[in-house]
């Protein structure tokens, strides 16, 4: 075995070339792509270059999620000393998988179809079809108006393809529909038809994805006791908006850290057309510090310190007055601020949580292993929280709607537990208001929160 | 055998009522040292805007030379407010979502209730009625009429605006398509084209011209010859089926005048002398009142 490294090693630098580049077991995989991957291999002079550069092609291969295995074969032609062939034997995968399912939530069951159809014109490209279909349990099945359910749906296309052949950057087309049923925490539904144009860049330390939104909403069957306010934003509005979200996570587990930071910003214009003009951010923030000296249990799992931090602005501008509430933040609930109900932070007129144009929230705990199960994914967490929701005011300075949205915090503190399950935290946590603002919502007592990115 | 001692007041078990106030005392004292939670309670950060001092009657849109509704079903409403002298004013709004039956007009009251459709006629009566002096048969009349005026006036209507494709094309789209940005300003009125025509199919089984437009001069015919030459359909004093015919009428005459394609409606509604005097008499008496 060490010959053999030793007489590989001795022989790194002998010279090389690549006679031909053969991908063998190709039936729907364009040529050109396959080309652009394997072209980096022709440049190899010698053995080192000719192993690195057919590895890194082999992995290329396998992350264009197309293929089922990738074995390199490198072979020498007969008479030749220092030319080589490289076959790529390739298993393509399924290309079309199809999936019904049905789940059941909070307030609904849904039942769902969807069908994708993987490299679809041999570039790699995905093509996916998905259709969902609730029934709202809360209300009547039929709804007096339409005749429809009155619960929520989802239906969607989408095209997604790798740009230049790279994996780590997609281009992603969607065109989606979906109705939305207001009526918990507001009281009315919501029709919305988009296109959303996509571009990601997964390379490197921040992601970044650029986009493009054309969104026609339509506010409608509001119920007999709606009030203005929210009657206010009845009907149709058409949002065309140019959006760039940026984020950094490293954290051990994004759904149950220990430790590590996440950061992500998100913009938006709205205003390219439509009738919908704003400017949009959102700021998420999330550290979590293992504590030093002796806060470390028998089996050296850390108790963490965690914080997180959230705010969020939208300003209208070009003559317009006020934010729609089909754009508008609402705050509050088990994954945002826990200790109030689900939007039960800010403006409200009588049942309905209105949203609001700022906010902030942040909160601080510790989460600690259990004792007897240390390793398992549940963990004992006791924290404090809090935030504000505000309407903003053109005819304030900006000092004025700061001292708004600062000065009255609503805020609990908690104790509970987290666990993660597959990909989702479910938290059982006790919680008692310790500031609230007169029309906030609140929970006190026992809350749970199931999810997968909580405060 | 030795006489078993009485048990002192002292040793006595608690009474379970006794036991229970101590209980009680106990946990009021506990109650008493913690904080009352929440510790603070700040004011909300919103609040609504109060309900308005006057009633306020939601339309669509006012064309910019007249200032009524460019929709006849407002203008019904608008004017029927007018008949009752219920104090309102008047605001434009472009979204039939707004209103609770899914179509404007909505009257505001000043108690804050939201209405629409025949609750606005009940809460103009509330105020004055003034259909209060008609007699039984008069009243019966009136409700027939106004059933003539809602079906085969208002289906003419419809299906001059809303069918005929110059009419639509001309004066109907661009008029819903306004308060959108492009491209809902093209797709929108053609919804709600589809949304009427669907409707008008649900009435007849086939749109045929001729066929409506004879109902609809029928129905001209007998309003005519009832109104003769009366004030008013119901002799001198104003009531909702004038309201009703008045609007239709004004509509018609107002909004077909200057359109490209000759309207047959609205040369149907020339041919009563009587009819066109009348809209002309009404709104010359109310006009001052529609701003």
């Amino acid at each position: 075995m060490a010959d053999l490294s030793s007489l590989i090693i001795e022989s790194q630098r002998r010279k090389f070339t690549v006679n031909s580049v053969k991908v063998q077991g190709v039936v729907h995989t364009s040529h050109a792509l396959l080309e652009k991957v394997t072209r980096p291999l022709l440049a190899a002079e010698n053995l080192g270059d000719l192993i690195v550069g057919s590895r890194n092609v082999a992995d290329h291969l396998r992350r264009l999620d197309v293929f089922k295995n990738v074995a390199i074969v490198l072979d020498s032609p007969p008479g030749s000393a220092d030319l080589v062939n490289v076959i790529f034997r390739v298993e393509e995968a399924q290309r079309l998988f199809a999936r019904t399912g049905a789940d059941f939530g909070a307030n609904d069951g849904s039942m769902n179809l969807s069908f994708n159809i993987r490299n679809a014109f041999g570039g790699a490209e995905t093509l996916s079809a998905n259709t969902s279909y609730a029934i709202d349990s809360s209300g009547p099945i039929y709804h007096k108006d339409s005749g429809d359910m009155a619960g929520a749906s989802s239906h969607q296309f989408s095209f997604s393809t790798p740009i230049d052949a790279d994996p780590d950057r997609r281009f992603e087309a969607t065109g989606y529909k979906q109705s939305r049923n207001h009526t918990l925490l507001m009281s009315h539904h919501e029709k919305i038809t988009g296109l959303s144009l996509k571009l990601r860049n997964l390379y490197g330390i921040a992601k970044q994805e650029m986009g493009y939104d054309a969104v026609w909403r339509e506010n409608h069957s509001f119920e007999p006791t709606a009030s203005q306010s929210i009657r206010q934003d009845a009907g149709h509005s058409l949002k065309s908006a140019l959006s760039h979200s940026l984020s950094f996570d490293s954290r051990d587990d994004s759904v149950l850290p220990f430790r590590g930071l996440y950061f992500r910003a998100f913009q938006e214009v709205a205003g390219l057309g439509g009738d919908v003009r704003h400017v949009k951010a959102e700021v998420d923030t999330q550290a979590t510090l293992p504590l030093p000296f002796g806060f470390v249990s028998a089996h050296d799992e850390p108790q963490s310190l965690t914080s997180s931090l959230r705010g969020g602005v939208i300003a209208p501008f070009g003559g317009q007055k006020r934010n729609r509430v089909n754009d508008r933040f609402f705050l509050g609930g088990p994954l945002s601020v826990r200790g109030f109900k689900q939007a039960g932070i800010g403006p409200r007129d009588g049942k309905e949580s209105l949203g609001g144009d700022a906010y902030w929230a942040g909160s601080l705990g510790l989460l600690s292993p259990l004792p007897f199960i240390p390793l398992k994914p549940v963990k004992a967490q006791v924290y404090l929280n809090g935030g504000s929701l505000v309407p903003l005011r053109l005819d304030q300075s900006p000092a004025g709607n700061a001292q708004a949205l600062f000065a009255t915090p609503s805020v609990s503190a908690g104790i509970g537990l987290a666990a993660r399950f597959t990909i989702f935290r479910i938290e059982l946590n006790y919680n008692v208001p310790l500031a609230v603002c007169a029309t906030d919502n609140i929970k006190p007592g026992f809350q749970f929160g199931i999810g997968m990115n909580f405060m | 055998m030795p006489a078993r001692p009485s048990p002192s007041p002292a040793d006595e078990p608690p009474q379970p009522a006794q036991a229970f106030d101590a209980v009680q005392r106990l946990r009021e004292q506990v109650a008493g040292m913690l904080p009352k939670l929440p510790l603070a309670t700040f004011p909300p950060v919103f609040v609504p805007e109060p309900n308005p001092e006057t009633a306020i009657l939601f339309i669509l849109p006012r064309s910019k030379e007249l200032l009524t509704s460019q929709d006849a079903q407002c203008l019904k409403y608008q004017t029927y407010l007018l008949f009752c002298y219920y104090p309102h004013r008047v605001v434009e709004h472009h979204e039939h979502h707004f209103s609770p039956s899914g179509q404007l007009p909505a009257l505001l009251t000043t108690d804050g209730r939201l209405l629409a459709g025949n609750e606005i006629v009940d809460e103009a009566r509330s105020k004055f009625d003034p259909e209060a002096k008609l007699s039984k048969e008069d009243r019966a009349r009136m409700d027939a009429f106004a059933g003539l005026v809602e079906s085969r006036l208002r289906f003419g209507l419809e299906y001059e605006f809303w069918y005929e494709t110059d009419h639509f094309d001309q004066i109907v789209a661009p008029i819903a398509g306004a308060p959108y940005p492009w491209p809902l300003n093209f797709f929108l009125p053609r919804i709600e084209r589809h949304r009427r025509i669907a409707w008008m199919l649900s009435k007849k089984p086939v749109l045929k011209t001729e066929e409506i437009f004879a109902e609809t001069r029928q129905a001209l015919q007998d309003l005519s010859t009832e109104l003769g030459s009366q004030l008013y359909l119901m002799g001198s004093t104003p009531t909702f089926v004038d309201a009703a015919l008045f609007a239709y009428l004004h509509t018609i005459l107002s909004m077909l005048k200057s359109t490209q394609t000759e309207s047959q409606l609205r040369n149907c509604v020339i041919d009563f002398d009587n009819l066109v005097k009348y809209s002309r008499r009404v709104w010359n008496t109310w006009s001052v009142m529609f701003i």
